[in-house]
């Protein structure tokens, strides 16, 4: 979370250049820091203060993965640079990152609708071995409000126990988080081997 | 409950009417849902969007969740209704329209029996979900949440509103209505894939005109309301009297009943026929759905010899002038929706204001005290409504810079009666009235 805050405010190089040194310091570890606990994947919106993941690992979880706005959604797909390139751009906006605000158009479905709306999050967790899932929605807003219930239900349904918390910006539920998060973990135990 | 007490209930509940065709509002919605469920056609649940020529012409009876969530707050029913859906996990904090709306169907799914509680007997089964982005994106993601409870394809179409700095740019305005243009056929494709039959064009084409006169009567009548001394139909009233010019567009019913309208009122403004005795201090509603719970708080605002003479949430829209040269009805409603959001753009550059973005649900009240000879705003935040929360305390700033008149905040929301203190609104609308009458008003 600090390193891609960062890198939203550093000159390109910079940032560049930090996140060399940070992929070979991940690479050259020889174990997880943690040891065995529950991995963790965080889904949300405009998610750009460290504490609820500190949170979260505090409480004795690793946050192995994310879908918020400063994370892998801002990342996770690149602009093509072929071609127009103020078309990519738009592409990339509208048709790749897989924002609630952004409304695509289904024939098929409910099911087919639901898989072309929040498969790629279940296979985010199957690919990153994840354990559990923490919606953490901030309050007011509504394009990820109204997913909700059907991104809670669709992870549920492929497996993966899910608890959705509501927050507002200033982060004054994180208190009242803490009770939840640890019932959360201990239901869903201890978590893979990570280096099994 | 026996008849009488709910009628009682209802009159503690309700404004008084002050015009007789806010009377006919009550008997035209209650045909909106039944209708659904008499005539056998086929129906469109559906967001508001300046578009209802469209379904007019279709031949689909469109049914509005939004209208269900405030006719369901007069009816003080939605308590059940939002306790289901937030039970499902929608949070509090979101559209009360739609968690009534949400909800409503959650119980029809898990009883498989329209909800008894609903008013008018319901909202009947779509068979098609049409949201839009008119306004806020709770329009369309609503909408596809719908589809957790309803078995029904959904489409959702965007309705962009121009910048106000750049809405008179010609290339501005092609790109606008190329895309609005491109957006509207989409609508018409999905709809005509579900119905199984093709738009008739020059009906389409007729009831885009229709619609046109309609958008004139509508504003003749509250512009010529508000302007009024003493004022004849106070802002009570036109938040039932802009019901036909929201969800009746398109048919001879909304220009028979504008029709009727710009009659009373000028029969009225003749007859220099008001609402109250003396008006001691005139209002405008400045901001902010109603509070549809507790609508008698105007009955209670008259009785302190004010009166809101004026509500620029449902700013009456101007017959727009569509040249002969564009010929198609798509591109006909297309350019009277751009024109629209033109001539609010230029309307708030007159004040000089620049690079903002047009608040569109909201419009600007700053621009009506003059003409309404207003004394005081009142605006009215909602714990649920960002599309017509936000914006007004730039509204209120901007009016504290260029006017001598106060403005009054007052805080609930539009279906959730949860978020409403009668203590608290009178002890602030009475100190409002004490600071008006020092200013010596």
């Amino acid at each position: 979370m600090e390193v891609v805050r960062a890198v939203t405010c550093i000159p390109v190089d910079e940032a560049n250049d930090l996140l060399r040194q940070i992929i070979d310091q991940v690479k050259s570890r020889q174990q997880s820091p943690a040891g065995r606990r529950p991995r963790l994947l965080i889904y949300g919106s405009e998610l750009d203060h460290p504490a609820p993941i500190q949170l979260l690992e505090d409480a004795g979880a690793d946050v192995v993965v994310d879908d918020i706005c400063m994370g892998t959604k801002s990342y996770l797909t690149d602009v093509a640079t072929e071609g127009n390139l103020l078309t990519n751009l738009a592409q990339r906006y509208l048709g790749s990152i897989t924002c609630p605000r952004t409304f695509r158009f289904s024939e098929g479905t409910r099911q087919q609708d639901l898989d072309g709306r929040f498969g790629y999050l279940a296979e985010l967790a199957r690919e990153y071995r994840v354990d559990g899932a923490i919606l953490y929605v901030l309050m007011f807003c509504d394009t990820f409000e109204f997913d909700v219930p059907d991104v809670r239900d669709y992870l549920q349904g492929s497996g993966i126990p899910t608890l959705h918390i509501e927050d507002d910006y200033q982060l004054s539920g994180l208190g009242g988080m803490r009770t939840r998060i640890e019932a959360f973990l201990e239901m869903i135990g201890t978590g893979h081997d990570p280096d099994g | 409950m026996t008849q009488t007490a709910e009628k009682e209930k209802q009159a503690k509940t309700s404004a008084h009417h002050w015009t007789k065709s806010a009377g006919k509002v009550r008997g035209l919605v209650r045909d909106m849902y039944t209708r659904a469920f008499m005539e056998g056609k086929p129906v469109a649940w559906v967001m508001y969007s300046m578009i209802n020529e469209i379904f007019v012409a279709l031949d689909v009876i469109p049914v509005y969740p939004e209208n269900f969530g405030a006719l369901c707050a007069v009816k003080r029913v939605t308590e059940p209704f939002m306790a289901r859906a937030e039970a499902d996990g929608y949070s509090k904090v979101t559209c009360s329209y739609a968690r009534v709306g949400l909800g409503y169907t959650a119980l029809w799914q898990d009883t498989g029996e329209i909800p008894l509680s609903a008013p008018d007997s319901g909202m009947f089964k779509p068979v098609m979900l049409i949201g839009s982005s008119l306004a806020c994106d709770t329009r369309f993601k609503w909408f596809q949440a719908f589809q957790r409870y309803v078995d029904a394809p959904h489409y959702s179409f965007d309705n962009p509103i121009p910048p106000l700095d750049k809405a008179s740019l010609p290339e501005v305005r092609s790109q606008y209505m190329k895309y609005t243009v491109a957006q509207l056929k989409g609508l018409v494709e999905f709809m005509e894939g579900i119905l199984g039959k093709k738009m008739d064009w020059d009906r389409l084409d007729e009831i885009v005109r229709l619609g046109q006169k309609t958008y004139g009567l509508w504003h003749q009548a509250f512009m010529n309301a508000g302007r009024a001394v003493p004022c004849p139909m106070p802002a009570e009233d036109a938040f039932n009297n802009f019901v036909p010019a929201f969800f009746l567009m398109g048919q001879q019913d909304a220009v028979d009943f504008y029709q009727g309208l710009v009659d009373e009122i000028d029969e009225k403004v003749r007859n220099k026929e008001g609402t109250i005795p003396v008006e001691k201090y005139r209002l405008i509603w400045g901001g902010g759905l109603p509070p549809w719970h507790s609508m008698e708080m105007f009955n209670y605002v008259q009785e302190q010899g004010a009166v809101f003479v004026f509500q620029s949430v449902y700013i009456p829209i101007p017959e727009v002038d569509i040249p002969d040269r564009i010929t198609h009805p798509l591109e006909r409603l297309a350019y009277a929706l751009f024109e629209n959001a033109a001539l609010r753009a230029e309307r708030d550059k007159s004040l000089g204001l620049t690079g903002l973005c047009n608040f569109v649900g909201l419009g600007n009240p700053l621009l009506y005290i003059d003409e309404c000879q207003a004394d005081g705003i009142v605006m009215h935040w909602l714990r649920s409504c960002r599309g017509t929360t936000i914006g007004q305390i730039y509204n209120k700033n901007l009016i504290a810079e260029r006017s001598d008149v106060p403005t009054l905040l007052l805080e609930s929301d539009m279906c959730d009666v949860s978020s409403f203190s009668e203590a608290v609104w009178k002890t602030k609308l009475n100190a409002f009235f004490e600071s008006l009458e020092q200013r010596g008003k």
